[in-house]
């Protein structure tokens, strides 16, 4: 079969770069294929993206050498104009890829039809359907600016599949959506490669990818690290050596040294619940011996150790309503306890999270976001009560509830301003009122803890969005507020800056201040974070312990979550015991006495 | 997140008619006054509008709107009333001034001429939505990228007050304080727009290589995704605007 994009030898450097964005790249893809794209941070992903619509060079200019070919096109010389007609984009950041000049969701999936001159019966079918595909019908009046970070990824997708691409690709179509909204997106993009569709997705959601994809290519530092079918470039273990982590169940079937029927690793988590149903009928008849070296530490037995319960709890909302101004209500009579107060201890009427860093979770537009801003005075509840340590919030400002709650937001380019790093993590501590001297003391910290100490004269637009979170992150942290609140700090980052936020989120508690993650991301909050507020549609779901959380899934399911993995791996084979890590599970499993071992296997990485 | 623009959201007759027709009749019913040259004319004129703003249920928004030039107007009538060339009747007197009768006289027929055209441009302004305009402009023949950069400001001028809102947010969570003297205000004005402007160039670039790949270089006719505006008082109300119009040319030629 004619391979419908072909890379060849795509070397690429952008005008102002110092070295190589892509490096001899080449790889093809198959009519209907699915290729995942992976890899750290800076690996030249969404330079390929640009590269595979003619973007690079056509419109960025630069060093370009080598092929690319997409439907039959070469990109260095059809124009984008063209290309589009046959191959889609969706971009990582999805509000910019509004027209903005629409005034309803249903026009803004139709600009792209105008332009191209589609007719409008047909113009109005394909945008039925593509409206149909990610779910968004019921918006169809609304106007795209006032959408939420997933509607808004969901519209993208719509205005793309409305031009009914052959190729299409992706940019982390996926980074602000919810569990429930995520397998949407992967469920959508199978239907239509069903129908023929050939999609190259760039995608950290490892698991969710491995199920689906015929081809990864691996990428790092711009130059292709493995290519080919996910099962061996699992095998290769080049992922986990470019710094990838591989999903929670396969690591608990590579620490077992499970193995699917062909003798590889498991890629999807039944077969992993397979591979170890093989496993334990081996181990019953007497073949089992440990592999495992070494364990991770869920985030609630960790935390056991370091929290210390109160009698008031840190953040107390009593009888909280809140609505926005166009009359959407949000919040009605919360009372909520967060920090300290254990749930059985709570005052009467109050919901509490109990002691440890607390995980608030929910599907997009569940009000986490609204929840946080009331906390650091951003908006003002319309009835009820808001305390910090006992004492309320109302008459303080903003800025003054800052000097006890630190807020970063998910988005960092809202809040950088400097034009060195340093600078922007001495600004708010600055506003504190502390000397220069003492703000940069603690700002030089701050970065030194969130991994930017090297970068601290850099400019901070010259650094990679990962990086500005964590840097917007150091500017708060050096504020040394005794509560800090995270809006998605995971987005957008790799593993190993997933796991720096962990480690971080677990000095701060033993540092006694009390942290608040807002997250989708249910494997980090299963190592980092033991408490757990469950928010759907304004009303608290559940409270308490991560793991008696997780061991809800019809309520999970109700806020459009799923549990970790390992957790869903011990119920699919039947295990009375609910692990939240990789770590945990495989102690339990071989605790059992179940498990095959005939080989050694690798360590486990913590989290 | 307000729109741009004086729209008004209601249900009326005046909200139904097409952007175009509208477009028409508030240029011919403006320039009538202009034309005709005479005063009554212009009071007619004036009903006219008042009569279409009642029908269109957006009285209330004109007036408070046409309130907010009274300033002017009262400047104007000073003014005039003073120093007016042909000035020769003292009215009033209000210690060492004194305005005259021609004078205030002039400053009315400008007055009504100018109020004229502003509840003229009101007609169409609170009953259409300015993306319906621009839309139907191009329909008609306007340049899709000159009906692009007038569309995208309507959407984006409101958008980026909203994004304000969220910076100042995101840096009054770092301790900012936005609130109090005149000078903390001040002080508080480029950590706002620092990031304001730098992510609005930034979101400018992305954008660009967006609608490259939605076609937006492609050549060829475009097509519109709403169905063209029909009314089936469309052409009356075009026709008989453009009548006041040449109306109003008879009666000054005739006159």
């Amino acid at each position: 079969m004619t391979p419908i994009v072909e890379v060849e030898g795509l070397t690429y450097r952008y005008p102002t770069g110092q070295a190589n964005a892509l490096e001899n790249v080449s790889f093809a893809v198959e009519a209907g294929q699915l290729v995942g794209v992976v890899g750290p941070n800076l690996a030249g992903k969404s330079t390929l993206c640009y590269a595979l619509l003619g973007l690079v060079p056509q419109v960025f200019r630069g060093q370009y050498e080598g092929r690319v070919a997409v439907a039959g096109m070469d990109v260095n010389r059809t124009p984008v104009h063209e290309l589009a007609r046959r191959a889609g984009l969706v971009f990582q950041n999805p509000f910019t890829q509004l027209s903005g000049a629409r005034r309803t969701v249903e026009e803004e999936v139709a600009f792209g039809l105008e332009n191209f001159g589609v007719p409008r019966g047909e113009m109005r079918r394909r945008v039925e359907w593509a409206m149909d595909q990610v779910g968004i019908v019921h918006l169809r009046e609304k106007s795209p600016f006032l959408l939420s970070g997933g509607e808004l990824q969901r519209l993208a997708i719509a205005c793309m599949l409305a031009q009914r691409p052959d190729v299409l690709v992706l940019d982390e179509p996926t980074s602000q959506l919810d569990p429930s909204g995520t397998r949407e997106v992967f469920d959508c993009i199978a239907r239509l490669r069903a129908d023929g569709l050939t999609v190259v997705m760039v995608e950290h959601k490892l698991e969710r990818l491995l199920e689906h994809a015929d081809r990864l290519l691996l990428l790092a530092d711009g130059r292709v690290r493995a290519w080919g079918p996910p099962g061996e470039v699992l095998q290769s273990g080049q992922l986990e050596s470019c710094g990838l982590a591989l999903p929670a169940h396969i690591r608990v079937a590579a620490c077992l040294g499970a193995r699917s029927a062909s003798g590889s690793l498991p890629l999807r988590i039944e077969d992993t619940v397979a591979a170890l149903r093989v496993a334990r009928l081996a181990a019953k008849a007497g073949s089992f011996e440990p592999a495992v070296r070494t364990m991770d530490t869920p985030a609630d037995r960790e935390e056991s150790r370091l929290s210390t319960s109160r009698t008031v709890p840190r953040i107390a909302l009593r009888g909280v309503s809140f609505a926005y101004p166009d009359g959407t209500r949000v919040f009605q009579e919360l009372s909520l306890a967060l920090g300290g107060v254990e749930p059985g201890a709570a005052p009467e009427g109050y919901v509490a999270a109990g002691a440890g860093p607390v995980a608030l979770i929910g599907e997009n537009g569940a009000g986490k976001t609204t929840l946080v801003k009331l906390i650091a005075g951003l908006l003002r509840p319309q009835s009820g009560e808001i305390l910090i340590d006992g004492q309320a919030i109302r008459a303080q400002t903003a800025a003054q509830i800052a000097r006890r709650v630190g807020l970063v937001f998910q988005n960092p380019d809202d809040q950088l301003f400097k034009s060195r790093a340093l600078e922007e993590a001495m600004f708010g501590a600055l506003n504190l009122g502390l000397s220069p001297r003492e703000a940069e003391r603690r700002a030089r910290e701050a970065l030194e803890r969130v991994g930017l100490g090297s970068l601290a004269e850099e400019n901070p637009y010259d650094l990679s969005l990962g990086q500005r979170k964590m840097l917007a992150l150091a500017s708060v942290l050096a504020m040394q507020t005794p509560i800090l609140i995270l809006d998605e700090p995971t987005i957008a980052q790799d593993h190993p800056g997933v796991e720096r936020i962990g480690r971080l989120v677990r000095e701060l508690q033993t540092e006694g201040r009390l942290v608040i993650v807002i997250t989708h991301d249910m494997e980090f909050v299963a190592s980092y974070c033991p408490r757990v507020v469950v928010l759907a549609r304004g009303a608290v779901l559940a409270a308490g312990s991560a793991r008696a959380v997780f061991a809800q899934p019809e309520l999970l399911g109700q806020a459009g979550l799923e549990p970790p993995s390992t957790l869903r791996l011990a119920r699919a084979l039947g295990l009375s015991a609910d692990p939240l890590t990789p770590g945990e599970f495989i102690e339990y499993w071989t605790g059992l006495g179940a498990g095959p071992s005939d080989r050694p296997a690798a360590s486990v990485p913590p989290g | 997140m307000r729109p741009v623009g004086l729209y008004v959201e209601r249900q009326s007759p005046i909200h139904g008619l097409d952007p175009i027709t509208k477009l028409s009749y508030a240029v011919c019913l403006a320039l009538v006054p202009f034309v005709a040259g005479d005063l009554r004319i212009t009071f007619v004129a004036l009903v006219v509008n008042l009569g279409l703003l009642v029908v269109g249920r957006v009285l209330r928004e004109g007036l408070l709107a046409l309130a907010g030039v009274g300033f002017f107007l009262a400047t104007l009538f000073i003014v005039q009333g003073m120093v007016y060339p042909g000035n020769a009747t003292p009215l009033v007197s209000v210690g060492p001034l004194v305005l005259y009768q021609e004078g205030l006289a002039h400053a009315a027929w400008l007055s009504a001429r100018f109020i004229n055209l502003t509840l003229s441009a009101f007609v169409l302004l609170f009953t259409t939505r300015p993306a319906d305009l621009v839309d139907e402009l191009m329909r008609a023949g306007l340049p899709p990228r000159v009906g692009y950069v007038l569309l995208s400001v309507l959407q984006i001028i409101p958008s980026m007050a909203a994004r304000v809102s969220v910076i100042q947010d995101a840096q009054r969570s770092r301790g900012m304080e936005t609130e109090g003297p005149v000078w903390v205000r001040m002080r508080a004005l480029l950590p706002v727009l620092g990031p304001l402007v730098i992510s609005s160039l930034v979101a400018m670039q992305e954008r660009a290589l967006a609608l490259e790949v939605r076609g937006f270089g492609a050549p060829g006719p475009r097509t519109f995704y709403r169905p063209p505006w029909q009314h089936r008082l469309a052409w009356p109300v075009r026709l008989a605007a453009l009548s006041a119009l040449l109306g109003a040319l008879v009666w000054r030629l005739a006159g």
